[in-house]
């Protein structure tokens, strides 16, 4: 075949597995994570600082719009629960599917007192692993404005929730809000921090937190395609000699067959340039013998190659295929390593 | 019998071998990472979806780029480490000779330390490692494309 053809051909091929690969991923990727139920506590924080209309008010239209995204989607089984946290921490709403109890919890927040923050995600965290069920996600939103005062720290509460599969998506809601301690608990959970100074920046994050919730992210299987197919694409040169080895010695051994002969061919290394060369045969090679300057010269020559002595008496000598040996055409075997002439010979 | 001739030339065959290998360990290393990049690094796939994940073909399309992007520099590292000798595609051969392509892997690298800042992830251990392998494999590559 053409080598630039070749080449071009490959190139195809490799897109052609690209592109498998990515409609393999198109298919593999699942909404929600892969979970089909989810169970979520809200974590509000309704401490003194978030005593001011604006601030919890805006908590609240946040929390009840993050509800109604959640429960009006039809693909996902959500439980949200409620839990509150001033200097003492509150479930104000166990994990449930009614929206009512939950908006109406919502409704009669009053901020008042310290932060427990570690507390309530130590709370929460609890009472999702309590639920004990399998193949639910399980998820935890921290709504806070300030820093924690009382009780437990978040980042070691996080840390005791680790190999639970709980995620914890952190909100810090203005310029007060402990920035480190959200990021850090939200990363140790493989969670999201978001930040938000204005009210109607709360309820976007909210609104955008439900979409992580229920939007496609469980990427990980498809990203295993894509690596896989890459190496496989560039490498296809590699896989190609390996495969052909494979199917001639397959066929030698199970067909009986000998190996196809090769074709010189230049490979490309890295820094060298090797040439692979035929396979070895054992087949014979005539050639007619210069009686003057005993130049070997083709069988079809009529002069010497080397001297232009007239090739008249032909003197035909066939050399063996294994050790070279030069032996008269009418040798059966080799006299010389005793192989059997005339195998595969002209 | 091995005579010292023979053996001292065997010593010093070894010992280029041995140094062959050595030289090539940051490339392998620089590769390792840069796979880990791809496999595990949610630096691009954040940057591609600015948080949109609604979008199943936007997914796919971040999904690809984040991880094959980092997937192709590395099979470059690691042909020029441990695949010394095996052959790629014709075009892939002929982008490794370059000074581009690697120049290219230092774009990439100053790219997700960029965007790892960008995302404050600085102090997230993913992000440490993350910002610190760019920086150290791409002072390497600097190195090793004013040696090219």
């Amino acid at each position: 075949m053409n080598e630039d053809l070749k080449r071009k051909l490959q190139v195809l091929i490799g897109l052609i597995i690209l592109l498998i690969a990515m409609i393999a991923s198109y298919f593999s990727v699942v909404e929600g994570g892969g979970f089909t139920k989810y169970d979520v506590f809200l974590a509000i924080d309704v401490s003194g600082s978030m005593d001011d209309p604006t601030k919890l008010g805006a908590a609240k239209i946040a929390a009840i719009e993050f509800l109604n995204i959640v429960t009006s989607n039809q693909t996902i089984d959500f439980r949200v629960g409620l839990i509150t946290f001033e200097s003492q921490v509150e479930l104000v709403c166990p994990l449930t599917r009614d929206v009512s109890p939950l908006k109406s919890g919502i409704d009669q927040l009053i901020a008042d007192g310290g932060t427990a923050m570690g507390e309530a995600i130590k709370l929460a965290g609890n009472l999702l692993i309590q639920e004990q069920m399998p193949g639910v996600g399980k998820a935890i939103i921290v709504l806070t404005d300030g820093i924690t005062t009382v009780g437990i720290e978040p980042i070691p509460a996080t840390n005791d929730l680790s190999g639970n599969d709980i995620v914890v998506y952190t909100i810090g809601y203005g310029w007060d809000a402990d920035t480190y301690t959200l990021k850090s608990v939200a990363s140790i959970s493989h969670g999201e921090y978001f930040f938000a100074s204005t009210g109607q920046e709360l309820i976007d994050v909210f609104s955008t937190i439900a979409s992580l919730l229920i939007s496609p992210i469980a990427h990980y299987g498809s990203r295993t395609l894509i690596l896989i197919a890459l190496p496989v694409l560039l490498f296809l040169p590699m896989i190609e000699k390996g495969v052909t080895t494979i199917i001639e010695a397959a066929s030698t051994t199970i067909l009986g067959r000998p190996p196809r002969k090769q074709k010189a061919t230049e490979v490309r290394g890295e820094g060298m340039r090797t040439v692979a060369r035929p396979a070895p045969t054992v087949a014979i090679e005539r050639k007619i013998l210069c009686q003057k300057c005993e130049h070997m010269n083709r069988q079809t020559a009529t002069f010497c190659a080397k001297c232009g002595f007239t090739l008249e008496q032909k003197l035909q000598v066939t050399f063996c295929g294994k050790c070279g040996h030069k032996n008269r055409i009418s040798a059966k075997f080799c006299s010389k390593c005793g192989n059997k002439l005339g195998m595969g010979g002209q | 019998m091995v005579t010292s001739w023979e053996w001292g030339v065997s010593n010093i065959k070894s010992q280029g071998a041995a140094s062959e290998i050595l030289k090539n360990i940051p490339l392998l290393l620089g590769g390792i990472f840069l796979i880990y990049l791809a496999a595990v690094d949610e630096t691009l796939f954040a940057a591609i979806t600015m948080g949109n994940l609604h979008n199943r073909i936007l997914v796919i399309i971040a999904t690809t780029l984040a991880a094959g992007v980092p997937m192709f520099f590395a099979v470059g590292l690691f042909k020029k480490s441990v695949l010394v000798g095996q052959e790629t595609i014709y075009y892939y051969e002929e982008l490794l000779k370059r000074k581009s392509f690697w120049i290219s892997t230092i774009v990439l690298l100053a790219i997700i330390t960029f965007l790892v800042l960008l995302q404050g992830r600085a102090s997230t251990i993913q992000g440490i490692v993350a910002v610190v392998g760019s920086v150290s494999l791409s002072i390497y590559l600097v190195i090793y494309i004013r040696k090219m």
